[in-house]
């Protein structure tokens, strides 16, 4: 079975690293990019990911214009928002909307591999 | 005072006076004279009449000014007897006559500072807050849920000498209370922004923490250690939580709430945890008691939070009973439980932002639940006794009553 490939969209990159070699672990590919705009560029480039994990504050292109972005290029693509945000209230609508999952960081890993598997099989 | 003067000479020397009180016209013979002097009278009579309704108007609105004005006033000789105040005062603390209050003295009563006395004294104003239990007519309350009073005291000063002392009092507990909600939603602002910067190494040191943990660690201390800095990350994720939680009470919804519901629910979210702790709870609540006015989920919360302190008062199990009737125009929730009890040190400080006897606790569970309460138009009370259990009592309007 094809390894599913999960982008990693995070401007720290302690972070990217942590998620990377997790997830490697666990047995699944990952691309990394340190925001918005590295992300989109992937599906731009025809890269289909099956799913992307989204910090929502980044420089140059924040989580929400990345999915504002996403929607335009009709790219359905299932996203798990990892924000240190705790004011859900005040987050951007366009990330409540598109997202399946907000999750606030820190989460446990494995808590996360519960939700990308619950996602991806 | 000179035009009467004028008035009484003026039968002595008609023609000059005449003449001088209407120089525009010419004085024709004695007949013309006296009905031009008639006239003037009548003038001058309209005037003292104007003058005299002017003055008692002016007194009037004097009067109104002082009997009516929100503000509280009262006028203290120099000694600082108190000699008169208006109706405000009166209203502020909550009393009916004058003769209740006249013993106050301004300079032991109000608890001004020597140096305070020291600049009335010299002719300069003084003002500042005092917690004031108005109900009680205690000036300097000690009592939390006191309001809050403004003075201003001014001399009265008459050319060089101060003839008394003028008291100023005005009700600023509103006042204050927007304040604080206004702190509050800077502090909820101060906490979000942080947050956002303490999340991410929080999740490098957490994710870390995890990753270290999958391998394969042979040392027990060292996956010990991993494990304490895991759970402690995620412990200070929930401080900061609550403290959001905190900072935005107070700015939610209020609906008719079920609160037999409520309390359904969360006893049976814990059950699981009251049957593994040995933990017996047994409900007893009045038929028909009506809904309240107040937020759903912050009741909740309430209620998650004080059953589970009884709950963690009794770590080898025991009862814990809930009563609930209407008491007047007041839903009377009662959760009592035969723990640990606390200390009347302890008890006189469970209210108090991270205080905490729990070695997990936050020390901000309590601190919510009084200002949900509170913030509901309500009451949260705390009986205990060591070694003999504790009393949670939950006062919450009902329905049809205003708060």
């Amino acid at each position: 079975m094809r390894k599913k490939t999960i982008l990693l969209v995070d401007d720290e990159a302690e972070i990217l690293e942590i998620l990377h070699n997790f997830l490697h672990a666990e047995g699944f590919e990952t691309m990394q990019t340190k925001d918005g705009q590295e992300g989109l560029d992937v599906f731009k480039k025809g890269q289909r990911p099956d799913m992307v994990i989204l910090d929502e504050k980044m420089p140059r292109m924040s989580g929400s214009e990345f999915l504002r972005n996403l929607k335009e290029l009709k790219i359905d693509v299932p996203v798990v928002a990892l924000t240190g945000s705790i004011n859900l209230e005040h987050l951007n609508p366009t990330l409540k909307e598109e997202c399946e999952h907000i999750l606030i960081k820190p989460v446990r890993l494995s808590e996360l591999l519960k939700l990308i598997n619950k996602i991806l099989l | 005072m000179k035009k009467n003067k004028e008035l009484a000479s003026g039968k002595k020397g008609k023609a000059a006076k005449s003449a001088k009180t209407s120089s525009s016209k010419l004085s024709f013979g004695a007949g013309e004279n006296t009905d031009m002097l008639l006239r003037s009278l009548m003038d001058k009579e309209r005037e003292i009449l104007e003058a005299e309704d002017a003055l008692v108007e002016s007194m009037r609105r004097f009067r109104d000014l002082f009997e009516q004005s929100p503000i509280g006033v009262g006028i203290h000789d120099p000694k600082g007897e108190l000699l008169i105040v208006n109706k405000a005062y009166l209203d502020i603390f909550g009393f009916k006559t004058f003769g209740q209050i006249k013993t106050q003295n301004l300079f032991s009563d109000f608890r001004i500072t020597a140096k305070d006395a020291k600049k009335i004294r010299a002719g300069q104003t003084i003002q500042f807050h005092a917690r004031c239990d108005f109900e009680a007519a205690d000036l300097h309350s000690t009592n939390e849920n006191a309001g809050y009073a403004m003075f201003t005291i001014s001399p009265l000063q008459r050319e060089e000498d101060i003839i008394g002392y003028l008291v100023q009092v005005q009700d600023i507990t509103q006042h204050k209370k927007i304040e604080e909600s206004q702190r509050l939603a800077q502090l909820g602002r101060l906490i979000s922004d942080m947050a956002h910067e303490v999340n991410n190494p929080l999740m490098i040191i957490s994710g870390r923490a995890e990753m270290a943990l999958l391998g394969d660690i042979q040392d027990e201390k060292i996956k010990n250690t991993f494990e304490v800095i895991l759970d402690q990350c995620f412990m200070a994720k929930e401080i900061i939580l609550r403290l959001l939680k905190y900072s935005r009470l107070g700015k939610v919804e209020k609906t008719s709430v079920d609160v037999v519901k409520i309390l359904d629910l969360i006893v049976e979210i814990l059950n699981h945890h009251f049957k593994i702790s040995n933990i017996v709870v047994e409900t007893d609540i009045e038929r028909g008691i009506p809904p309240a006015i107040g937020n759903e989920k912050q009741l909740q919360e309430v209620f998650m939070n004080v059953l589970r302190n009884s709950a963690d008062a009794m770590p080898e199990g025991g009862n814990i009973k809930i009563e609930g009737v209407k008491e007047k125009d007041f839903l009377k929730i009662i959760v009592k439980d035969n723990g640990d009890g606390m200390s009347e040190e302890v008890l006189a400080k469970i209210f108090e932002p991270f205080f905490t006897t729990k070695q997990k606790g936050t020390g901000l569970g309590l601190a919510v639940c009084h200002t949900i309460i509170e913030d509901h138009g309500g009451k949260l009370l705390y009986e205990s006794k060591p070694g003999k259990g504790t009393t949670a009592t939950i006062l919450l309007p009902c329905e049809n009553v205003l708060i």
